[in-house]
C-alpha cells in the first residue's frame, strides 16, 4: 500500500488568460483573469483560497509579486509565497501546494504563473534578460540562455550522428497540435522546409526551433483531496511528483546534454508505482526543440539517441501512438516566463479530464508533464491520473 | 571579443587577479584530488572545502560550441557572428568563452584549443578566449 503526501490532494481547477498579443492587460491583469478563471472551474469562491503560489513576474515592478496579486484578489492567506526557478517554477510550485495541504497548512492552493512579456518587453528586451542566465564574471562575453542551448543541441547532434533537420518535426508538430487549441498563439501551419529555412539564432538552431514570446497566464488549483466530491469538472488526482536540481551554470552540469531529468521523472514513477511504458501521453518542456528530444529519452520514452524519432510520420499528434505537447507546448501555444511550464501541466490536467472533445487524445488515464527551468538545471516530472492510485 | 573582468571579492578576485599575472586559477581539492572551475568554496565532488589553486595549462579541447547569429543584446551586434563554446581543460573542468582567430568559425567539436587572456590597452585582464590549435 503507497503513502505518500500526493495522496492527500486532488487538482480541482484550472484556467488561463487570453494568450498571444493582448495588448490591453497588464501581467497583474492577465494573472487574475487565469486565476478568476480556474477558481469558477474548481467551482470555489475566491475566499475559500487559503494558499497562493505565485511566479515571478518579469513585467510587474512588485518585488513581492504574490503579495500585489493576493491583495488585487482579496486573499488572505495562511499559506503564500513567490517562487523563482525559471521554466521550472511550475513543477516546483505543484510540489510544495500538495506539501502544504498534505502537512495541513493550506486547504485550497492557487498557484499562477504569467506576464505580458510578448507587449511589454519584446524580444530585444527578452533576449537581452536571457544574459543574465551566464556568470557575469565567468561566462558574460555575449552569452545567453539560447546559446546554451545551441551548444546543448550541437552536443546532441554531435554524440548522435544527426543533423538539425531531425529536430524540426518537432517544431512542426508543435504548429499542427496548436492549430486545434482555441487559444494557441501561433496557429499558421509549418513545414520541415519552413523551420530548416527560418534564420540562425544559435547554430543549430533556427528561429522556427525556438519557443515564442507570448503574453499569457495560466492558473491551477491543489485542494485537500475531499473536495473531489464537489467538483464541475472530473477530479484529476497527482499520482507522483519528483525534482532535482543539479547546476546553475552549464559548465557546472554533469553532462551537457543529460541533466537531473532522469532522476525526476525516477522519483515521479516510483511514488506512482509506474514505468514510463503506462504514460498515454506527455507535455514536455520545449524552450527550444531540443529540450523535448533529450526529455524523451531522460523519461524513457525512447533509447538514448532516438527521442527525436517519437515526431516523426505523426505519432506525437493528437490522435497519434503517443501524444506530446498537445496543446502545441511553447513552440505554438505560449512561453511568457513561467506560464509556459504552467500552461503545459494545465493541459495535462485538462487531457486527463477527457473533456477536450475533437482534440481529445484517445487515452487519457494517465499523462505526464515535466518542467524545467534555467539552463536544464532544476527539473520536475508530474504524473497525472484519472483515478487514485 | 575583449570583455573586462570587474574587481571582485574573495575567491573571484583570486580568479581575477591570477589572469592579471596571466594564469586561469583552478581549485583542486585537498581530499579527492578533483579539480575545479569557476572558484567556489566547497569541493563540487566531495563536499570538503580544503583546496589549492593551481593553474591550469592553457589547453583544452571543444566540448561543444555555437556559432551565434542573433545578438543578445545591441552591444553585440556589431561582433556577429561570432562563436561561444565549452572546453574541456587537460585539467578536468569545463570553461565557457568565446573563441577567437580568423578560422573560429570553422570550430568543430574535439577541436584541441589554447586558452588566450586578454588585456586592455592599461593591462587588464579580460574574459579569456579559445583560440583553435591547427595541426
Amino acid at each position: 500500500m503507497r503513502n505518500s503526501y500526493v495522496d492527500k490532494v486532488v487538482i480541482s481547477g484550472v484556467g488561463e488568460s487570453e494568450i498571444g498579443l493582448v495588448k490591453d492587460k497588464s501581467g497583474l491583469d492577465l494573472c487574475t483573469d487565469a486565476a478568476l478563471s480556474a477558481i469558477a472551474n474548481a467551482g470555489l469562491n475566491v475566499k475559500d483560497i487559503d494558499g497562493l503560489l505565485t511566479s515571478y513576474c518579469s513585467t510587474e515592478p512588485y518585488f513581492v509579486f504574490y503579495g500585489a496579486l493576493a491583495e488585487y484578489l482579496g486573499l488572505e492567506l495562511d499559506y503564500g509565497v513567490t517562487m523563482t526557478a525559471g521554466g521550472g517554477t511550475a513543477g516546483m510550485m505543484i510540489n510544495a501546494a500538495a506539501m502544504a495541504i498534505a502537512s495541513g497548512v493550506a486547504n485550497n492552493v492557487l498557484i499562477v504563473a504569467g506576464e505580458n512579456r510578448a507587449s511589454a518587453m519584446g524580444s530585444a528586451k527578452t533576449t537581452q534578460m536571457l544574459t543574465a542566465f551566464s556568470h557575469p564574471l565567468y561566462e558574460g562575453n555575449g552569452i545567453s540562455v539560447p546559446a546554451f542551448y545551441g551548444m546543448a543541441a550541437q552536443r546532441y547532434l554531435y554524440e548522435n550522428n544527426l543533423d538539425r533537420s531531425h529536430l524540426a518535426p518537432i517544431a512542426v508538430q508543435s504548429r499542427a497540435n496548436a492549430a486545434r487549441t482555441p487559444n494557441a498563439h501561433k496557429k499558421a501551419p509549418i513545414t520541415v522546409e519552413d523551420v530548416l529555412n527560418s534564420r540562425p539564432i544559435v547554430e543549430p538552431l533556427h528561429l522556427l526551433d525556438c519557443c515564442l514570446i507570448s503574453d499569457g497566464a495560466g492558473a491551477l488549483i491543489v485542494s485537500r483531496r475531499e473536495k473531489e466530491k464537489d467538483l464541475i469538472e472530473p477530479p484529476v488526482y497527482l499520482a507522483g511528483i519528483g525534482e532535482k536540481f543539479t547546476h546553475e551554470h552549464l559548465i557546472a552540469a554533469p553532462d551537457i546534454v543529460r541533466p537531473g531529468s532522469k532522476a525526476a521523472a525516477n522519483k515521479a514513477y516510483k511514488m506512482a508505482g509506474l514505468t514510463p511504458s503506462h504514460i498515454e501521453f506527455a507535455e514536455l518542456y520545449d524552450c527550444f526543440t531540443i529540450t523535448p528530444a533529450i526529455l524523451t529519452e531522460e523519461l524513457g520514452f525512447s533509447k538514448e539517441g532516438r527521442g527525436w524519432d517519437l515526431w516523426s510520420d505523426g505519432r506525437a499528434g493528437i490522435d497519434g501512438k503517443f501524444p506530446i505537447n498537445t496543446h502545441g507546448g511553447m513552440l505554438s501555444h505560449c512561453h511568457a516566463g513561467a506560464a509556459g511550464g504552467l500552461l503545459s501541466v494545465i493541459e495535462c490536467i485538462r487531457q486527463v479530464r477527457g473533456t477536450q472533445g475533437d482534440r481529445q487524445v484517445p487515452k487519457h488515464d494517465i499523462g505526464l508533464a515535466h518542467t524545467e527551468g534555467g539552463i536544464m538545471s532544476n527539473h520536475t516530472t508530474m504524473i497525472f491520473t484519472s483515478a487514485p492510485l | 571579443m575583449y570583455r573586462s573582468i570587474p574587481k571582485s571579492t574573495g575567491l573571484s578576485e583570486h580568479y581575477r587577479r591570477g589572469l592579471e599575472a596571466g594564469t586561469v586559477q583552478l581549485q583542486s581539492c585537498t581530499a579527492c584530488s578533483h579539480i575545479w572551475h569557476y572558484p567556489r568554496p566547497v569541493c563540487p565532488a566531495c563536499g570538503s572545502n580544503n583546496f589549492s589553486w593551481i593553474a591550469a595549462s592553457g589547453s583544452g579541447t571543444i566540448a561543444s560550441y555555437t556559432i551565434v547569429r542573433h545578438a543578445p543584446s545591441a552591444e553585440f551586434k556589431e561582433s556577429l557572428p561570432y562563436v561561444v563554446a565549452m572546453v574541456d581543460l587537460t585539467e578536468g573542468p569545463r570553461m565557457t568563452g568565446t573563441i577567437t582567430g580568423a578560422n573560429a568559425l570553422e570550430s568543430q567539436i574535439g577541436d584541441r584549443i589554447s586558452v588566450e587572456i586578454p588585456k586592455d590597452s592599461s593591462g587588464l585582464p579580460g574574459m579569456p578566449v579559445f583560440r583553435r590549435i591547427l595541426d
